[in-house]
């Protein structure tokens, strides 16, 4: 199927004490419509500001994107003057962020949140764009729907709050759904349920996901494919069961080595895994000159450390920025 | 339109805040109260601090007169009664709004008061409309346009309010707009003497009016600015911003729906302050620009040694400011949905 949302080389930099410092470098990606793509990588890898940059909502300055290209059915987003790119979101690109609890604003109600999405990117009066916001939280299954409507989020719990911005999100019907690590900061058994509601969601209006994530868990429950990230490029891309089944990336083995031990709380289990690999993500303007992952990497080797290892297809059709793997599958 | 699908239970919803908003009113008024009361109780401690009594003062003022005559004179004002007797007298007295005679001005304390204090809140009113009003606007307009030609500029002439003392402001503006041009009056609150209708009578104070209000609203006016700047940019780094930004909302709506509206708040805080610090002010705009107020009443109460006049003033002052501080609570606690009043 052709994709909806075709990534190209995306460049994103942030200006620092020392000029610009690339945090984002040379990321492509794409997403067909009812698909789910996972983004996944440790904390600092990029994969917000990836998101960020597609929905071009980073402030700029600091921020600014350096290149590449962003195509929606394609247009290429990254062109479009500020009207036209307003126009896309909220209506055909939607984003849901990591932190439910300060994510709304807390002296609206989350009713004239959903209705002033509705109202600005359709044609719809006031009562109508309220009886549909009525319908919407409906939808993401809030009880008591028609109170709850009229209510400030304080008085709702983290994964109510969620619910909220996911029904605003999908408030008017967008092809596309961010969702940068939305369960992070909920229990695991709400995390559950609003995993089980995205998909469930995906199947009624059909939109493409991309899931941001450092919970592999949510991955194998949700996710078609799935990006590696590591300090602001993508290592590895590949489908879920072949991923999970063979890493082919150092750092891919890495992540997953954690995974099977994951039992109850999942949080537990995602700060476990970072301490699985040795080492931190480096910062963006202190990369090594080779393969940013060489210094914690177990099977590293001198070439690693001197040339930077392109993301490259193999005969399988799977791909790796790994100098390793890319000779033993050639 | 929310009125067409509430349903009944959003009603009870509602009542149920209603009370819980009554029973905070009824708190806070209990507050204010106390206060209030412990504010007379100091204002008589002080009082009779002060070495000799009111006694002494009419004696030295009127020269002479025998030890018989001041003992009949402390026994028929009560003075001569203990202490705590005279406390709970004074402290009935206050609660009656009796607050004794002006002496000087041969009226009761009270009736001066009165008719002193139109003017002062007029002054007091009318500056904190004008600060508060530029304050957010300037605000509003430099955190819009943060770090341009435009933001500095508006952070300049704040900084200029800030630092100019408001004495001299005052006269400067009574050289150049009374004087040199001759466009407004820059003493008293209206033409003597003239025959206007209300409508004239209403212009003639509103330009007295102005410069005064403009000179005490000035430092304040600085002080809103740099805060409603302050708290706006803080606003804008806030995760719901990004969310109204991925809602597609226009940077204008972002701005007053979202970003002003909890930028806001902590000014209202501020409201309730700027309130004890204009009577203070008040005394001076009032004595630069021959205002009949009572800030003015107090600086002539001080010259004149009006000790009751001088206390009736303070006591005033205070319960001017306490219900001040009550209105401010009330407006942030209907602003901000978070303010659960319990
Ligand atoms: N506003 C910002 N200013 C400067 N650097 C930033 C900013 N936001 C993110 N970064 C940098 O970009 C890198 C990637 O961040 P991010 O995309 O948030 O990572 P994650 O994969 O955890 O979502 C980090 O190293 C971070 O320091
Ligand atoms: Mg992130």
């Amino acid at each position: 199927m052709a994709p909806i949302l075709e990534v190209r080389n995306l460049r994103t930099q942030f200006s620092g004490p020392n000029g610009y410092v690339t945090v984002v470098d040379g990321v492509s990606l794409t997403l067909a419509q009812g698909e789910t793509l996972a983004i996944v990588g440790e904390s600092g890898s990029g994969k917000s500001v990836t998101a960020m940059s597609i929905l071009r909502v980073l402030p700029e300055p600091p921020a600014r994107i350096a290149g590449g290209e962003v195509l929606l059915e394609g247009r290429d987003l990254l062109k479009l003057d500020e009207e036209a790119m307003r126009a896309v979101r909220g209506h055909q690109i939607s984003m849901i962020f990591q932190e439910p609890m300060t994510s709304l604003n807390p002296v609206m109600t989350i009713g004239d949140q959903i209705v002033e999405a509705l109202c600005e990117h359709r044609d719809i009066s006031q009562d109508d764009a309220f009886a549909e916001a009525v319908a919407l939280l409906e939808r993401v299954r809030i009880p008591d729907a028609k109170r709850r409507v009229l209510e400030y989020p304080h008085r709702l719990s983290g994964g109510m709050r969620q619910r909220v911005m996911i029904a605003m999100a999908l408030a008017c019907r967008p092809q596309i759904l961010i969702a940068d690590e939305p369960t992070t900061a909920l229990d695991v058994t709400v995390q559950a349920q609003i995993l089980t509601l995205l998909a469930k969601l995906q199947s009624e209006f059909g939109m493409g996901i991309l899931l941001i994530t450092h919970n592999l868990g949510v991955v194998a429950r949700v996710a078609q494919r799935v990006m590696v990230m590591y300090a602001g490029r993508v290592v590895e891309e590949a489908p879920v069961g072949p991923l999970f089944k063979h890493p082919l990336h150092p750092y891919t083995e890495g992540l997953l080595g954690a995974t099977p031990r994951m039992h109850s709380d999942a949080e537990e289990g995602a700060r476990q895994r970072l301490v699985d690999i040795p080492g931190t993500v480096p910062l963006p303007d202190k990369l090594p000159p080779g393969c940013a992952f060489a210094p914690r990497c177990p099977k590293v080797f001198d070439r690693c450390l001197k040339e930077r290892p392109e993301l490259v297809t193999n005969r399988d059709g799977r791909k790796t920025a790994c100098f390793l793997t890319q000779e033993r599958t050639a | 339109m929310t009125m067409a699908t509430e349903s009944v239970g959003a009603g009870a919803a509602r009542r149920a805040s209603r009370e819980r908003l009554a029973r905070y009113l009824a708190r806070r008024f209990g507050q204010a109260a106390i206060t209030l009361i412990a504010i007379v109780i100091l204002n008589f401690v002080i009082l009779h601090l002060a070495p000799g009594d009111a006694i002494d003062v009419l004696a030295g003022e009127s020269g002479g007169a025998g030890p018989e005559y001041l003992a009949q004179m402390r026994k028929s004002y009560g003075l001569d009664q203990p202490i705590y007797v005279q406390m709970v007298q004074y402290l009935w007295n206050v609660a009656q709004l009796n607050f004794g005679f002006s002496f000087r001005n041969n009226v009761s304390v009270l009736e001066l008061i009165m008719s002193r204090l139109p003017a002062t809140l007029l002054l007091m009113i009318a500056s904190i409309l004008l600060s508060f009003t530029a304050g957010v606007l300037l605000g509003v307009f430099a955190a819009r346009r943060v770090n341009t030609f435009a933001d500095n500029a508006v952070s300049v002439l704040a900084l200029l309010c800030y630092a100019t003392p408001l004495f001299w402001f005052g006269l400067m503006a009574i050289v150049l707009f009374t004087v040199k041009l001759g466009w407004l009056p820059g003493n008293g609150m209206y033409t003597i003497a003239a025959n206007f209708n209300w409508f004239e009578a209403t212009i003639d104070v509103l330009r007295h009016l102005a410069l005064p209000a403009l000179s005490l609203a000035l430092f304040h006016m600085a002080v809103y600015t740099r805060l409603m700047r302050a708290s706006m940019l803080e606003i804008y780094g806030l995760d719901y911003i990004r969310t109204a930004r991925a809602k597609g909302l226009s940077q204008r709506r972002i701005a007053f729906r979202h970003v002003l509206p909890n930028a806001i708040l902590p000014m209202v805080t501020m409201l309730g302050l700027q309130v004890g610090a204009l009577l203070g002010g008040a005394v001076l705009v009032e004595t630069v620009f021959g205002w009949p107020g009572l800030g003015r009443l107090a600086f002539d109460a001080i010259l004149q040694r009006d000790h009751n006049l001088l206390i009736g003033i303070l006591l005033f002052s205070s319960a001017l400011v306490i219900v001040a501080n009550l209105i401010t609570d009330l407006v942030y606690a209907m602003l901000d949905p978070r303010i659960e009043v319990a």
